[in-house]
């Protein structure tokens, strides 16, 4: 599948500069993207955001782009869905707190805490002006997609890869953090073992023993 | 129970209650109300009482001394016509404070007390040169009252009715039902529909036309009658929002569209059969870009 850029993200993300916002998971290819695709963004205030991204699409909306804003869950999510021609390109997927987890029981104030350790990447550039993205840090980052990796596992085993790559990009005083806030904001449920058809549990202990042996 | 945030950031909102015999004012108790700093006038409501008497004791017994002891004071009033009209208004600066004493006291607002007085004083019926107590208005002390006698009119949200957001996202009247999903686009300007009232032998019903046969359009032409007429013959009826001329054509003047100064306030419209949008929200921006002749126009459309 060939990257599009139909939609210049480095639009969007130049009139949110100066919102108080998280991307998560930044894809690598990024500013360019496969049609269908999203972006995950956490904040504090969606209908900012929202109204930030839709006065950026205007000059879309004049070449005939239609975009859909879906408010889901009572004001918790927004989608903002961009078509054209009929067919969806781009999402982005805003979040005003954490999605709600089945398979493993994360505390909300994971959410503040993520965007208020976000970083700026290094600064890209709109029409020459320059304008930083921020992304969770790089502890954020592995915890989220540790998350990830629970909540998704039995359905996607493919998630696995997550443990490979948290294993993979962490240093020992990374790992230390990433142990540390893992014990405090999460927890698996109770009968996450009991009813799982592939149980995670076993990675989960050997990931953890691995995590603490390597640091050392 | 009112919040901490709404007592700092939400407006106040009040009535004025034009009594039948100050209905033939009611055009000029309408302009002062209007050209005071502290007021936006949201809402005029027309209301046809079954019964004066009761439409009377409706209002005193939410006041805050005993309707026995306003009994003489009211009296004048039960002789008076049963049409009488409602403006609601947003007040950015209230004032308000406690009035009166022991059982008596209560909150009241300053600044539509002395407004009140004010109008009573242009209005009132005089004797020998001294002003009668015959009020031709009544207003409202405290939200609380507003409450009341939206829902004594069938507005059973009471005041959550005017604080109500439809959209957390766009720029949405709060008369409008609440929704959670709109999608933007660019749409053909010849595809626009309004509703507009009509008077079909004494039954008042809503007609669709294309929005540049409407009376706004002709206003933007320049032909500033029909607009007036149609004001005229149903504000406070079928048309309760509070629309004149003079702001008509302050707008026309003004508007830039979109405006993306604050939040988004899109024409929101509704697909109908074929591919016709009826406007829900903006029959007078759209007037202003037709008489422009701006071909396309972006709008939110809701399911």
């Amino acid at each position: 599948m060939n990257s599009t850029n139909e939609l210049d993200l480095n639009e969007f993300f130049y009139h949110l500069r100066e919102e108080v916002y998280c991307l998560i998971k930044k894809s690598p290819e990024f500013p360019r993207y496969y049609p269908g695709s999203d972006a995950d963004i956490f904040c504090y205030d969606l209908a900012k955001v929202s109204r930030v991204i839709l006065r950026a699409a205007d000059r879309y909306i004049k070449k005939n782009w239609q975009v859909l804003v879906t408010d889901k869950e009572s004001g918790s999510q927004v989608y903002i869905d961009f078509f054209n021609n009929g067919e969806l390109d781009f999402r982005f997927d805003l979040y005003q707190s954490l999605p709600k987890y089945k398979n493993i029981t994360v505390k909300q104030g994971l959410f503040g805490s993520v965007i208020e350790g976000a970083k700026a990447t290094k600064k890209l550039r709109y029409n020459g002006k320059p304008f930083p993205i921020f992304v969770p840090s790089q502890t954020d980052d592995l915890l989220l997609r540790y998350v990830e990796y629970i909540e998704w596992y039995q359905e996607r085993p493919d998630k696995i890869k997550h443990l490979d790559y948290i294993l993979k990009h962490s240093t020992n005083r990374e790992r230390i953090k990433l142990l540390d806030k893992l014990h405090f904001y999460t927890s698996l449920p109770q009968d996450v073992h009991k009813h799982a058809k592939r149980n995670p549990v076993g990675h989960i202990v050997m990931f953890i023993k691995r995590l603490v042996r390597e640091r050392i | 129970m009112t919040t901490k945030k709404q007592i700092l950031f939400d407006p106040h909102y009040a009535y004025f209650l034009i009594w039948g015999h100050g209905m033939r004012y009611k055009e000029e108790i309408l302009k002062a109300i209007r050209a005071h700093r502290s007021f936006g006038v949201v809402k005029i409501v027309n209301h046809d009482a079954e019964d004066i008497r009761k439409l009377v004791k409706v209002i005193y017994s939410h006041d805050y001394a005993p309707y026995w002891h306003l009994k003489e004071k009211v009296e004048y009033l039960l002789s008076t016509p049963n049409s009488v009209r409602f403006i609601f208004v947003q007040c950015n600066d209230p004032q308000v404070s406690y009035i009166g004493e022991g059982a008596f006291r209560h909150p009241e607002s300053l600044t539509v007390k002395r407004l009140k007085e004010t109008i009573r004083n242009r209005f009132n019926p005089y004797v020998r040169g001294k002003r009668t107590e015959h009020h031709v208005i009544h207003a409202s002390d405290n939200e609380t009252q507003v409450n009341k006698i939206l829902k004594y009119l069938s507005f059973p949200l009471g005041l959550e009715y005017f604080r109500k957001k439809p959209n957390a996202i766009i720029d949405a009247p709060y008369y409008m039902d609440y929704f959670h999903e709109f999608t933007v686009k660019i749409i053909e300007m010849n595809s626009l529909y309004c509703n507009i009232a009509t008077d079909q032998n004494g039954v008042f019903k809503l007609k669709t036309v294309p929005v540049r046969e409407s009376p706004h359009c002709a206003f933007v032409r320049g032909d500033k009658m029909p607009y007036g007429q149609y004001l005229e013959s149903f504000q406070g009826g079928l048309l309760t929002e509070d629309y004149s001329p003079e702001r008509f054509q302050n707008l026309q003047k003004k508007l830039t569209y979109p405006d993306y100064g604050s939040g988004l306030p899109y024409i929101i419209v509704q697909k109908t059969e074929g591919k016709r949008y009826i406007i829900l929200d903006g029959v007078h921006r759209a007037s202003i870009l037709v008489g422009r002749n701006v071909s396309r126009v972006i709008v939110a459309e809701v399911p």
